[in-house]
């Protein structure tokens, strides 16, 4: 499985989308970032700020994770690398297994500028507020501005990163699921999972509080937009473990459909 | 007769309502060359693919090297293949596709990348990407990402679709050094006979998804022999003839008393003549024998007997 992960790496480390994809998160990150500091510094009114709504981690990285499965699988599919994994000595499951293991990592990876931006924002102890609802990163900023930046917040802000991580891997579970069934299809993957997660993600903050609870265990929880300097770690534990459970289960149904699948 | 290291038996694979592979058992022994002949669709590929594993037969056993089910899978290590079309990033050169196929088998040996390529003939391509190859460049580099593991058992699936003559002769010539001078037992599809006769050394026919015959090339030799027929009704005198005056011992007797000549196909008027001055009375006198194509054409048919 090691192997295969680092195939995968050598191939994302010379690809050129993976590139773009790292750059498009890193300007939104700075933009929103900017945008934030400039509403709290009543440079720019809500109005103005709302334009760039778009490029929060949450829509960008929602974008960015559907691409990845799209390439990160369907690609190997196109290309028939996925032929050459099976053909040597990986059985299918360590297939699947590898490939999720890549999928978060890069999610990881794409979110770092948000997190960057977060901890640099934070550091230089200038203010800034949350203009766009549903932004952990931003909320981070924020937190970091009404309170004291202290080195017990600081190690949440990192948990909290790296929840996150798991958070967008968690959400686009879907996607990668897809990646198995429609194989070749990189481009309609990306579209349709990208349709799918924002729809789900849409649709879990109009739910009445009967359906809140049962998406208290999905990535989807409101627990997750509220995380910040005041989230105990019981909570963040909690989300941990969800988001952990969410991925194998979808790696599990990935595993599920690709076991006995045509592989072309 | 060599070790067994790859058995089917019976397999059956559908596709809807349609039957791809039925009953295909076919056996494989190291260190030969089987060349898997049938017309576009007749279910080459699917064979293939089910040995590798790309795809699971509905019924029927593969063993592997001795091993059967989930052992036999692990077996696959031991496998090299080309199916269809090479596994590739077009944006990574020769060298670099080579090895990602090596990071991705945990292969140590990083000298094997540049043997490989000088192996294929792509030693000196340059930083030139893999979107840019040609076909056959593709198919040299495929059956070098095949070789990369030293597998015992080689599966190529019409390697050299897309090569020019020169390239078709070398690699037909690397297929034959492969087996000759690594034993590896090498698998290789084609839908043209001929071809596939300048290097294979058994010959599996299908034909809509049905084995329809496995035989040597010794075999296929003495099906597609030319000779000519002679008949006549001094059989003892024309042997005689054919030896004192001919100076020829290849020739057989047929039960029916006709006699098959294995030299002068292409002095037919000279075995004339020598047979006119003897004053050998001649009731029948024809060049015979099946050319590779009409052999196969026969086998596919069915209007040949099986060996």
């Amino acid at each position: 499985m090691f192997n295969l992960i680092r195939a995968d790496f050598y191939k994302i480390n010379r690809s050129m989308i993976y590139k773009v994809l790292f750059a498009i998160t890193a300007v939104s990150a700075v933009i929103t970032t900017v945008v934030s500091h400039r509403v709290y510094a009543g440079e720019m009114d809500f109005a103005a700020a709302s334009a760039t709504a778009m490029l929060t981690d949450v829509v960008i990285l929602s974008l960015v994770s559907c691409v990845i499965a799209g390439q990160l699988i369907c690609g190997d599919f196109e290309n028939k690398l996925m032929q050459s994994s099976l053909t040597g000595t990986s059985s299918r499951l360590t297939v699947v297994c590898a490939k999720i293991i890549s999928f978060t990592a890069l999610i990881g990876i794409m979110s770092l500028p948000y997190a960057l931006c977060a901890v640099i924002g934070a550091a230089t102890g200038a203010g800034f507020s949350v203009p766009f609802s549903a932004s952990t990163y931003l909320k981070m900023l924020s937190d970091a501005t009404k309170n004291d930046v202290t080195g017990g917040v600081l190690v949440k802000f990192a948990a909290i990163g790296l929840i996150m991580m798991l958070v967008y891997a968690a959400q686009t579970g879907i996607v990668f699921l897809l990646g198995f069934l429609m194989k070749n299809k990189p481009l309609v993957v990306t579209i349709i999972g990208f349709i799918l997660s924002t729809i789900v993600g849409m649709s879990s903050s109009l739910l009445d509080d009967s359906l809140d609870k049962v998406l208290g265990f999905t990535p989807y929880s409101a627990d997750i937009y509220a995380l910040g300097s005041d989230t105990g770690y019981g909570t963040i534990g909690k989300i941990a473990v969800i988001c952990v459970a969410w991925i194998v289960a979808f790696a599990g149904i990935s595993y599920a459909a690709f076991r006995k699948a045509e592989v072309k | 007769m060599g070790n067994t290291i790859l058995k089917t038996e019976n397999i059956i694979k559908k596709y809807g309502s349609t039957t791809v592979l039925n009953n295909v058992s076919i056996t494989l022994e190291n260190g030969r060359i089987y060349g898997l002949i049938g017309v576009n669709g007749a279910g080459k590929t699917t064979l293939m693919r089910q040995i590798l594993g790309l795809s699971v037969p509905d019924s029927g056993e593969i063993e592997l090297f001795g091993k059967r089910g989930r052992q036999a899978a692990a077996e696959r290590s031991r496998m090299g293949c080309l199916i269809e079309a090479p596994g590739l990033v077009l944006n990574l050169t020769a060298k670099q596709n080579l090895h990602l196929h090596r990071i991705m088998h945990g292969i140590a040996d990083k000298e094997i990348e540049d043997k490989l390529l000088e192996t294929v003939g792509l030693a000196n391509i340059g930083k030139k990407k893999a979107k840019d190859f040609s076909l056959g460049m593709k198919q040299r580099l495929g059956i070098a990402i095949a070789l990369l593991t030293n597998p015992e058992l080689v599966i190529l699936d019409e390697p050299i679709n897309g090569l020019d003559p020169i390239g078709v002769v070398e690699i037909r010539e690397l297929i034959k050094t492969l087996c000759e001078e690594r034993g590896m037992t090498i698998l290789i599809s084609s839908h043209n006979l001929p071809e596939l006769y300048q290097c294979a050394t058994d010959y599996i026919i299908i034909d809509h998804g049905e084995v329809k015959q496995e035989i040597s090339l010794e075999e296929l030799e003495e099906k597609c022999r030319h000779y000519l027929l002679i008949e006549t009704d001094d059989t003892g005198k024309l042997t005689a003839v054919l030896e004192e005056k001919l100076g020829t011992a290849n020739f057989k007797v047929m039960p029916d008393k006709s006699v098959q000549l294995y030299d002068f196909t292409e002095e037919r008027d000279r075995v004339a003549d020598v047979l006119f001055e003897n004053s050998i009375r001649i009731r029948g006198f024809a060049l015979k024998g099946e050319t590779l194509e009409n052999y196969f054409i026969s086998v596919v048919r069915g209007t040949q007997a099986s060996v």
